[in-house]
């Protein structure tokens, strides 16, 4: 029996050869966001560019700057058929001229959905180092990534020294890994846009829904990192989300955030992936209250119940006077994707004393657009329907539309809607025989 | 998809009239394919009368530029309308390719 450290140096390649043995016709995932892993990706870029791999169909979920640069460049279109899970910066433009595919998926079906969907042929990662006991950990990346590593056929990891080390079911043993690679190189960060004038407002009356004790799910942006700012006299929160993020931290290191009163991983941060800055991946480092897990436990809508109170915070794009949301459309066009909303709205409801939050701006392109509109476009999708929408909250107000009429919903909508369109969003509730 | 061909010395000039999509990708690819099979890698395609474009039809494009810029050659663009530009943008094809206004300036252009 080799040591584990023998295996891993038995297993140690470059990236050059660690690529080699990729065919063409292969189906490749890879791993998600802060764990693209660049030198990998790189050289099977420098592969099929060099002609040596061609019609490699290649799996992203939000794909960054890693992947964009790489196998998603525009020189590689006739070779590469890519797929997109979730559209990002990086895919949209791809998406909305055939480019790119997107995939339409609920998160926590992903693993599911590409372990008995895709005859995944090699997957790509970045992990943390090993430790003493051949342990990686998949970091940032739980996700899917841990199950696409244990189905496909021949898994390459890249091994970064700023993967932070997490806990939960986040290790990968080397024994279940074909090959090392070694890359230390800065993980991806996000960076938001400033705070907007209407946040406030919607950050004010989303924690005003938000009882002590709580547990959250806070989507990823601007207005999340708002929301957790008014969230700072609370008490006792806890954490069970899809995407760990910076404005998380705060209120765990100020205290807000203890976890002390959850029912499911009481004291442990949940989270599946984590999108942030190099400080929040350093703070998640060897942090014992750190605990990652496959999407198809952190979003399954039956484990999200398991905790009293849970609250989910996500934004959507538009409403309409049905109360059908669509938070992934935009413009004719797949802008974003369903991701885990429904995972969240359905899973917080059903929790004791939960609630799901739908927050958004009344307005955009600079308040001549009203979000509230009186029909979805004939193309846009429903992310959200309308039996499952709970609270909306826009910087006009907050409204629950459980177990309202088709009357009720339209005015309450219409309540929250900017006051320049209420008026003629009124007719047409009149028109459509709402009111 | 009508093709129609022309010589001007060496240089190849197509016009592609009508749609290019799933349907009439693999056509337009046999006749590229044809064109550099008698040894012409410099081409002109005048994509006046070009009124759609698929994402097939771009993948056509970018492998038949492949091909013949790995012989030297080059597929030069001219004439789009303004739904192909926008499509060649969004797609990011607009910094793989050399898009001329007009047919003259894409064959002038293989002797500047």
């Amino acid at each position: 029996m080799q040591t584990y450290r023998a295996q891993y140096r038995s297993k140690l390649s470059t990236p050059e050869k660690a690529v080699s043995g990729i065919k063409s016709g292969s189906t490749l995932v890879h791993g998600l966001a802060a764990a693209e892993p660049p030198a990998l990706l790189q050289a099977i870029a420098d592969r099929i560019r060099a002609g040596e791999l061609q019609n490699l169909s290649v799996h992203s979920l939000l794909p960054m700057e890693n992947v964009s640069k790489t196998l998603l460049s525009p020189d590689l279109a006739d070779c590469v058929q890519a797929f997109s899970w979730f559209v990002s910066r990086s895919s949209r433009s791809a998406v909305k001229v055939g480019l790119n595919y997107y995939v339409p998926n609920h998160f926590h079906q992903v693993p599911r959905l590409m372990r008995e969907n895709l005859d995944i042929d090699v997957t790509v990662t970045a992990v943390s180092p090993m430790d003493r006991s051949g342990f990686f950990s998949f970091g940032t990346s739980n996700d899917y990534t841990s199950t696409v590593a244990r189905c496909c056929k021949w898994l390459i990891v890249e091994v970064n020294k700023n993967m932070p080390r997490v806990f939960g079911d986040a290790l990968l043993h080397i024994s279940e890994v074909d090959a090392v690679v070694e890359h230390t190189t800065p993980l991806i960060e996000f960076k938001w846009p400033g705070p907007k004038a209407e946040d406030n407002a919607i950050g004010k009356l989303v924690a005003e829904l938000v009882p002590d004790g709580a547990t959250l799910q806070l989507g990823f942006g601007g207005l999340p990192n708002v929301i957790a700012m008014k969230l700072m006299d609370h008490k006792d929160l806890g954490i069970h989300t899809e995407v760990f993020g910076p404005a998380m931290v705060e209120l765990i290191r100020k205290g807000v955030v203890t976890g002390r009163r959850k029912n499911r991983h009481p004291m442990k941060n949940v989270f599946t992936v984590a999108e942030g800055t190099r400080e929040m991946y350093r703070f998640m480092h060897d942090n014992p209250s750190m605990e990652s897990y496959p999407v198809s436990y952190t979003n399954n809508p039956d484990v999200i119940a398991l905790n009293d109170n849970m609250i989910s915070i996500n934004s959507i794009i538009e409403v309409d006077l049905l109360g059908q949301c669509n938070s992934e459309f935009l413009a004719g066009s797949e802008y974003s994707g369903t991701g885990g909303q429904l995972d969240y709205v359905r899973g917080a409801y059903n929790s004791r004393d939960g609630k799901s939050i739908l927050a958004f701006y009344s307005t955009a392109k600079k308040g001549q657009v009203s979000r509230v509109v009186p029909r979805l476009d004939s193309g846009a999708v429903i992310t959200t329907p309308r039996m499952d929408v709970h609270y909306l909250v826009t910087e006009h107000g907050a409204v629950n539309l459980k177990g309202k009429s088709t009357r009720d919903r339209a005015l309450d909508i219409i309540s929250i809607a900017h006051p320049r369109f209420r008026d003629s969003l009124l007719r047409e509730a009149e028109n459509m025989y709402l009111l | 998809m009508e093709l129609a061909e022309k010589k001007s010395g060496d240089i190849s000039i197509l016009g592609l009239t009508g749609r290019l999509d799933a349907y009439s990708a693999t056509e337009v690819e046999k006749r590229l394919d044809g064109v550099i099979q008698t040894g012409c890698v410099k081409m002109v395609l005048n994509l006046e009368g070009l009124e759609y474009i698929s994402s097939s039809g771009l993948r056509v494009f970018l492998s038949q530029l492949k091909k013949v810029r790995k012989q030297q050659g080059d597929i030069k663009l001219a004439c789009m309308k303004s739904n192909i530009k926008e499509v060649f943008d969004i797609a990011g094809f607009t910094q793989l390719f050399n898009i001329f206004e007009t047919e003259d300036a894409a064959n002038i252009s293989y002797n500047s």
